[in-house]
C-alpha cells in the first residue's frame, strides 16, 4: 500500500482536495476556495504555502487538520486516511496536530489567565495533577521566551509579541508533531516578527516538528521554508524546493510574484540589505 | 520654508491605569515638498504624533510644546481655523482602511461629502471631480465605483478610496498613516506607486514600519522607539549607516537581511527607565546608559541621534 509505507516519512498527504462554500438560504452562491489541490509533507519538514490573501490558503489549513470538512478528495495523516473518521476516532489523533493563527486574541480567552490558557489544553487531553501541570506550563513559558510571572497576567496586559508566544505555548502543550501556521507573523512588526520566526523554527528543529507555514509574504516563506507551494484562486500552481522555485519558477504567477519581490528589494536598495548584513559593530 | 515644525512636543494620556507617556520631547521639522518618513515599532507614538499635527487627539489627552504650521502656532488656533487647515492643506490617510470608511454609505457620496465640506462648488461639480480623483488612481469604470459601498471592494481598492478622499481638496501636505499595512506584495507595489505620482510637489509626511515603502517614498526618515525621536537624517545614508543600535537591529530584522531578532521588548509607556529608554536590549549599554538620559544630538549638520556611544559603530 502506498500511503502506509510513505506514512514512514510522510507526515501529511492532502489528496486533490476541494472546497466549495454554499451560502445564502434561497439564492445559493457558491464559492470554490479550494480546487484539487495536492501536498505532501515530509516528516520534519516545512513547507511553506504563500499566494494573496483569499486564494484559499487557510481553508487548506484547516481542511489538513479536519477543522472543515472537504467537499471531494482525502487527507491522510501519518499513513492513516483521516478524511471520514468520526469526531470520536479523530480525538486520538488531534493532540498531535496543532493551528496558530495570525491573530492570536481568538484563541486566547480573556477572563483566563495566561497560565489557564496554556494548560487548558494539558487539563482537557492529559490526565496530570496540578503540580505536574503548572511544571509544565512554566517549561512552556521558557520554549517560548516568556518570563516565568507572567503565568498570573491577563492577556490585556500583553503585547502582540507576547500574546502571540502566548498562543504558541498552548499549541505546544500536547507536543503536537504537525503544526499548521497561519499568517502568524503578519500582524507583528519587524524586529518582533523575526523573534517569532526565529522561534518558530527553533522549536523545528529541536523537535523535529512538521509546519505547514501559510503567509501571503514571499521573503518570510523563503527564509522559513524547505519546500514552497504557490496558490492562487484556490488552485495550486506550483509546488517546489524552495531553492529552485527562487531560482526556476514555473508558473507566470509565481514568477510575478518574485519579480514584485525583487522590485521591492531594488526599492530598498539591494545595496542596502547587503550592508546591513551582521555582524554588526555594536552587537555582540 | 518651513513647512511643519515642532518643538519639545509632549503628549500624555490620563487613563484608568495612570499616565501614559505616549511622545517625549519631539523635535522635528519639514520643510514645504520634502517628504519625510516616520518609522518605529507600533505603540512607539507615531500615529499619535500624526495626530497631534492636526490636532485630532482624543480630550484625554495632554499636550505641551509647540507646533508650527508655516510659523504659526498651532495651539493659538481656533477650530474653525483647524477645520480649514484639515482637508485643504493637511490631509490625512488614517490607519486602517476597514474602520476608516463609513460601511453604510457608497464611496461616491464618501468622497463628495469631503469635497463639499471644504469647497463652494456644485453637487455636480463634486461629482465631477470624484469621478476624476477614482479615475486618476486607477479605478477601471469610476462611474460605477461611485454606487458602490466599502465592503464590495479589497483592502487595495479601499486604500486607494481614502487616498482619492485624502487628494480631494487637493492639499499641500499629506499625513499617511500605515498606508501599505495589510496589503499584499503586487497591491502594496501599486500602492506605493501611486502615492509617488501623487505626492509629487506635496510635502508628505508617511508613517510606516514598511521601511521599503519609507525608502522608495520619501527623502528624509526619521526613527521612533518609545515614543522618543532615537535617529533621523537622509534616507539613504540613515538606512545605509545606521548609528543608533535600534535602527541597526530593525534592519537586521528584515528577513532578507537574516531575519535577525532584537531581543526583548519596548518598555511600558506608563513607566519608562530614566536612563536610555533602549538600554534593556541594546547589545551594548554602559553604565552612564542606565543613569542618564540620552539627547538628541546633531551629528554631522543634518543627521541626529540619540545615543551616547553611536561613535563606536
Ligand atoms: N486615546 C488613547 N488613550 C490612551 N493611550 C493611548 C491613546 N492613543 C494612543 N495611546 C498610547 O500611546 C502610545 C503611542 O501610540 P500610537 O501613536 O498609536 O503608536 P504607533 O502609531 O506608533 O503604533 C501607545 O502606548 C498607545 O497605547
Ligand atoms: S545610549 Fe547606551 S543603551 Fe542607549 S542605545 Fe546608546 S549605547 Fe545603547
Ligand atoms: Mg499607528
Amino acid at each position: 500500500m502506498e500511503s502506509a509505507r510513505s506514512g514512514v516519512f510522510t507526515m501529511i498527504e492532502l489528496n486533490n482536495i476541494s472546497k466549495t462554500f454554499v451560502s445564502g438560504y434561497f439564492f445559493h452562491k457558491r464559492k470554490d476556495a479550494v480546487i484539487n489541490a495536492s501536498l505532501t509533507i515530509q516528516k520534519g519538514k516545512i513547507l511553506g504555502l504563500v499566494g494573496e490573501s483569499g486564494s484559499g490558503k487557510s481553508t487548506l489549513g484547516r481542511i489538513a487538520l479536519r477543522l472543515i470538512d472537504p467537499s471531494s478528495g482525502t487527507i491522510v495523516f501519518d499513513g492513516t486516511d483521516i478524511t471520514s473518521l468520526s469526531k470520536s476516532a479523530l480525538r486520538t489523533f488531534r493532540p498531535r496536530m496543532q493551528i496558530v493563527f495570525q491573530d492570536p486574541d481568538t484563541v486566547l480567552d480573556p477572563l483566563m489567565t495566561i497560565g489557564d490558557s496554556i494548560s487548558e489544553p494539558i487539563k482537557i487531553w492529559r490526565e496530570s495533577n496540578r503540580h505536574k501541570t503548572e511544571e509544565k506550563v512554566l517549561e512552556l513559558l521558557e520554549i517560548v521566551g516568556l518570563r516565568a510571572d507572567m503565568i498570573s497576567r491577563f492577556p490585556f496586559e500583553l503585547s502582540g509579541g507576547e500574546k502571540q508566544r502566548v498562543a504558541l505555548a498552548r499549541a505546544l502543550a500536547l507536543e503536537p508533531e504537525f503544526i499548521v501556521a497561519d499568517e502568524v507573523s503578519s500582524a507583528l512588526d519587524l524586529s518582533v516578527q523575526a523573534q517569532i520566526l526565529n522561534l518558530l523554527k527553533d522549536i523545528q528543529r529541536k523537535r523535529k516538528l512538521t509546519y505547514l507555514f501559510i503567509s501571503h509574504d514571499l521573503q518570510v516563506i523563503q527564509s522559513m521554508a524547505d519546500h514552497v507551494a504557490v496558490m492562487k484562486d484556490g488552485v495550486i500552481l506550483e509546488d517546489q524546493k524552495t531553492s529552485d522555485l527562487f531560482s526556476s519558477p514555473e508558473d507566470p504567477y509565481t514568477r510575478q510574484l518574485i519579480t514584485e519581490s525583487h522590485k521591492s528589494e531594488t526599492w530598498f536598495g539591494k545595496d542596502l540589505l547587503t550592508l546591513n548584513k551582521p555582524p554588526f559593530p555594536l552587537q555582540k | 520654508m518651513t513647512f511643519l515644525n515642532i518643538r519639545n512636543l509632549r503628549v500624555r494620556f490620563m487613563s484608568q491605569s495612570g499616565v501614559i507617556h505616549a511622545l517625549n520631547s519631539i523635535d522635528f521639522s519639514i520643510d514645504a515638498g520634502e517628504s519625510c518618513a516616520l518609522v518605529g515599532e507600533s505603540g512607539c507614538g507615531k500615529s499619535v504624533l500624526g495626530m497631534a499635527i492636526i490636532r485630532l487627539l482624543p480630550s484625554n489627552a495632554v499636550i505641551d510644546g509647540e507646533i508650527r504650521f508655516r510659523e504659526k502656532n498651532m495651539a493659538e488656533m481656533s477650530e474653525k481655523d483647524m477645520q480649514e487647515i484639515r482637508g485643504k492643506e493637511i490631509a490625512m490617510i488614517p490607519q486602517n482602511s476597514a474602520m476608516a470608511l463609513n460601511p453604510v454609505m457608497t464611496i461616491g457620496s464618501q468622497i463628495t461629502e469631503t469635497i463639499l465640506l471644504h469647497r463652494k462648488v456644485s453637487h455636480r461639480e463634486s461629482t465631477e471631480r470624484a469621478i476624476e480623483l477614482l479615475k486618476s488612481l486607477g479605478f477601471q469604470e469610476p462611474e460605477k465605483a461611485m454606487d458602490r459601498y466599502p465592503h464590495e471592494f479589497s483592502g487595495g481598492m479601499r486604500e486607494r478610496v481614502l487616498i482619492a478622499m485624502s487628494l480631494a481638496c487637493s492639499p499641500v501636505c499629506i499625513i499617511a498613516d500605515e498606508p501599505t499595512a495589510g496589503l499584499d506584495l503586487i497591491i502594496r507595489n501599486q500602492t506605493i506607486v501611486l502615492l509617488k505620482e501623487q505626492s509629487k510637489e506635496k510635502t508628505l509626511l508617511l508613517i510606516t514600519h514598511d521601511l521599503g515603502c519609507a525608502y522608495r517614498l520619501c527623502n528624509w526618515i526619521t526613527v521612533m522607539y518609545a515614543g522618543e525621536i532615537i535617529e533621523s537624517g537622509p534616507t539613504k545614508e540613515v538606512l545605509s549607516h545606521p548609528f543608533h543600535p535600534y535602527t541597526i537591529g530593525l534592519l537586521a530584522s528584515i528577513p532578507s537581511a537574516g531575519l535577525h531578532p532584537i531581543s526583548g521588548m519596548s518598555p511600558s509607556p506608563s513607566n519608562f527607565p530614566a536612563g536610555c529608554r533602549f538600554a534593556e536590549r541594546c547589545k551594548s549599554p554602559l553604565i552612564r546608559c542606565q543613569k542618564e538620559h540620552p539627547s538628541l544630538v546633531l551629528i554631522d549638520g543634518v543627521r541626529k541621534v540619540r545615543c551616547f556611544y553611536y561613535d563606536r559603530t
